[in-house]
């Protein structure tokens, strides 16, 4: 087994809001090993997102860390100033955004959002950084000419390529990608994925994937971690996961992907809908929509249970 | 991204609205108003650079003609009562008068710019103490706040624009705080901490250049309701010149005394020039405002 790079521990991440504390993330344990890619999926709302935030600390100004550590380098993140904080962000710990149309700047230049993550780390000069910038986004197929274009003039896929250049430039130990393929075309979006392999082998950094879209995760991750409502069910690998789920939510999930197929066939979807997180169920968040549940599952929170070095939360189990 | 800030801007088209009370045009022909504004103002102020070669006469030397003799050939506006050349009074006048305004609008506009700036992007108490300090500035009307001013300074070039400037720090302060306000919550800001930028070149680099097209239109409708405000207290006897300096406030208000006798070339011509300045800043400003506000076109 390879090093533990990033380590969550009992994290609980709440919204203040009007209505009450929206509990986004509640009680999330994760591990991220070196040089892999870990999916983290789930329907919209359960949180994914919020966990990535988190860890970049970049969290809206209502959210509240309630409890828990995010480890690394040995070191709680949560805890140290934001100035130590900055010096990691795009150095040690990096993202892609969602949606590559708004995360550029419109008034500067392509080179100047690839320059600034130079900039911001080391005594580089401006020159040194464009030399800098101009090789990387060369291997990330953009002609270096184009430095000095600005946003608008690329197409989506560029500009994602160009926001990746941002996150990778100082060769990051965990890269988290925020749904980084939502907004571009199937076709793009596997060249995004096949350039973030590509990554992946020649960096070895981590690579936190966000994403609803199963079959990216199936495709391109190492291991799964499906969350529910603020939670974590089940982690594994991917193979485990799709050829053998163990928790019903996942399987559930996996059901409701829809086949590429001419004979069109019957769409599934698990039945109900994911709680509101500000009254979540009690017990087990799942047990309302759970076909296998159980009288103690609407009472007892499920534990972490490992069955063949696989982390489940199930009492069907 | 142009949802949030189309949803925002309301606050700081508002300032612009309410400069807009010096003129209003019909939409649709932004592009020609503009090359018109800019033709008149650069028209004034190669006049009043040049002012020194192109007047016939010296415009404070006295009895270069006779006393109050109506406009002609030889004297284009006339002369007033000291018989000095109106025209190469007029031609001289602008010069004080646009200096003050130019330097006064950019001084409230560095002061302004840089307090929204801050203020709307670290919110809490630095913003909630400054938004206190320009509400209570921006209550007073513009003129009276700086008769108030520069009564209290006593009147000179440098005390007048300071009163002008302390006027017009809350548009621009109020206008670029609402900008900030809503450019601080676009995805590039986020992705910009992501990557580990400071605050200063977050607000610099990422912020500030987008507000620069609401600032150019702010300030070009600013200089054009400075040039009035100088106009007023000098015609007041508060502004920055004293007789027999060419001014067009000062000619306007030496005129409008002896306005009664039927001198109309007197005040005709200053208040004609001070028009035409204040005009030509305006259709600037609004033209600017069109092109980058297209809110404002389908209203």
């Amino acid at each position: 087994m390879k090093d533990v790079v990033l380590s969550i521990r009992g994290l609980k991440v709440y919204y203040k809001t009007r209505r009450g504390l929206v509990k986004a993330v509640d009680n999330v344990d994760l591990d991220v090993y070196e040089g892999e890619i870990l999916g983290l999926v789930g329907e919209s709302g359960c949180g994914k997102t919020t966990l990535g935030l988190s860890i970049m600390r970049l969290l809206p100004s209502n959210a509240i860390i309630a409890g828990g550590q995010i480890l690394f380098k040995g070191k709680d993140i949560l805890k140290i100033p934001d100035e130590e904080m900055r010096m990691i962000r795009g150095k040690d710990i990096s993202m892609i955004f969602q949606d590559p149309m708004t995360s550029l700047d419109p008034l500067m230049k392509i080179g100047d959002h690839v320059i600034e993550t130079y900039l911001s780390h080391m005594p580089v000069k401006v020159d040194e950084a464009k030399g800098k910038t101009m090789e990387l986004l060369e291997k990330l197929g953009i002609e270096k000419e184009r430095v000095d274009d600005y946003p608008h003039q690329f197409s989506g896929g560029m500009r994602q390529r160009v926001v990746i250049a941002t996150a990778i430039a100082l060769h990051p130990a965990v890269i988290i990608a925020d749904e980084p393929t939502t907004a571009l075309d199937v076709v793009t979006q596997a060249q995004i994925l096949q350039t973030l392999r590509r990554l992946r082998d020649e960096l070895g950094s981590s690579v936190i994937l966000i994403t609803h879209n199963l079959g990216i995760v199936a495709q391109i991750s190492d291991r799964v971690a499906v969350m529910y409502a603020g939670k974590i069910v089940e982690v594994g690998t991917v193979k485990e996961i799709f050829m053998d789920p163990l928790h019903p939510y996942t399987k559930g999930l996996i059901n409701a992907v829809p086949k590429v197929s001419p004979e069109g066939g019957e769409l599934s979807s698990i039945p109900g809908s994911p709680p509101d997180l500000i009254n979540p169920p009690s017990g087990c968040r799942f047990h309302p929509r759970c076909p296998y549940a159980k009288e103690i599952c609407s009472r007892e929170e499920p534990s972490k249970k490992i069955i063949d070095g696989r982390i489940v939360y199930c009492h069907a189990l | 991204m142009a949802t949030t800030r189309n949803k925002l801007s309301p606050a700081s088209l508002y300032e612009i609205l309410k400069l807009q009370h010096i003129i209003r045009l019909p939409r649709g022909s932004e592009e020609w108003y503009t090359a018109i504004g800019f033709i008149i103002v650069m028209g004034i102020l190669l006049m009043s650079i040049l002012a020194p070669w192109i007047a016939p006469h010296d415009p404070t030397k006295i009895y270069v003609g006779p006393s109050l003799h109506p406009p002609s050939p030889e004297y284009p506006m006339g002369t007033d009562l000291l018989g000095m050349d109106m025209f190469s009074r007029v031609i001289w006048g602008g010069r004080i008068l646009l200096l003050v305004a130019l330097i006064s609008a950019t001084l409230s506009m560095v002061v302004g710019s840089f307090s929204g700036l801050v203020s709307g992007y670290f919110g809490g108490a630095v913003d909630r103490l400054f938004s206190i300090i320009m509400d209570s500035l921006y209550s007073f009307p513009g003129l009276i706040l700086a008769i108030a001013i520069t009564a209290m300074l006593g009147p000179s070039m440098m005390n007048v624009v300071i009163a002008i400037s302390v006027i017009y720090i809350p548009t621009f302060y109020r206008m670029i705080r609402g900008l900030v306000l809503s450019i601080r919550e676009e995805p590039f800001v986020e992705a910009a901490k992501a990557i580990g930028a400071g605050h200063i070149t977050i607000m610099l680099k990422y912020i500030f250049p987008n507000t620069i097209p609401n600032m150019a239109v702010v300030f070009s409708l600013c200089v054009a309701d400075a040039i009035l405000t100088e106009a007023g207290l000098t015609f007041i006897g508060l502004g920055p010149v004293v007789p027999p300096t060419p001014d067009w406030g000062l000619d306007l208000y030496n005129g409008w005394a002896i306005l009664i006798s039927g001198y109309w070339w007197l005040i005709f011509f200053p208040g004609l020039f001070i028009t035409l300045t204040v005009l030509g800043f305006a259709l600037i400003g609004e033209g600017l405002n069109e092109m980058y506000n297209p809110l404002l076109r389908e209203m």
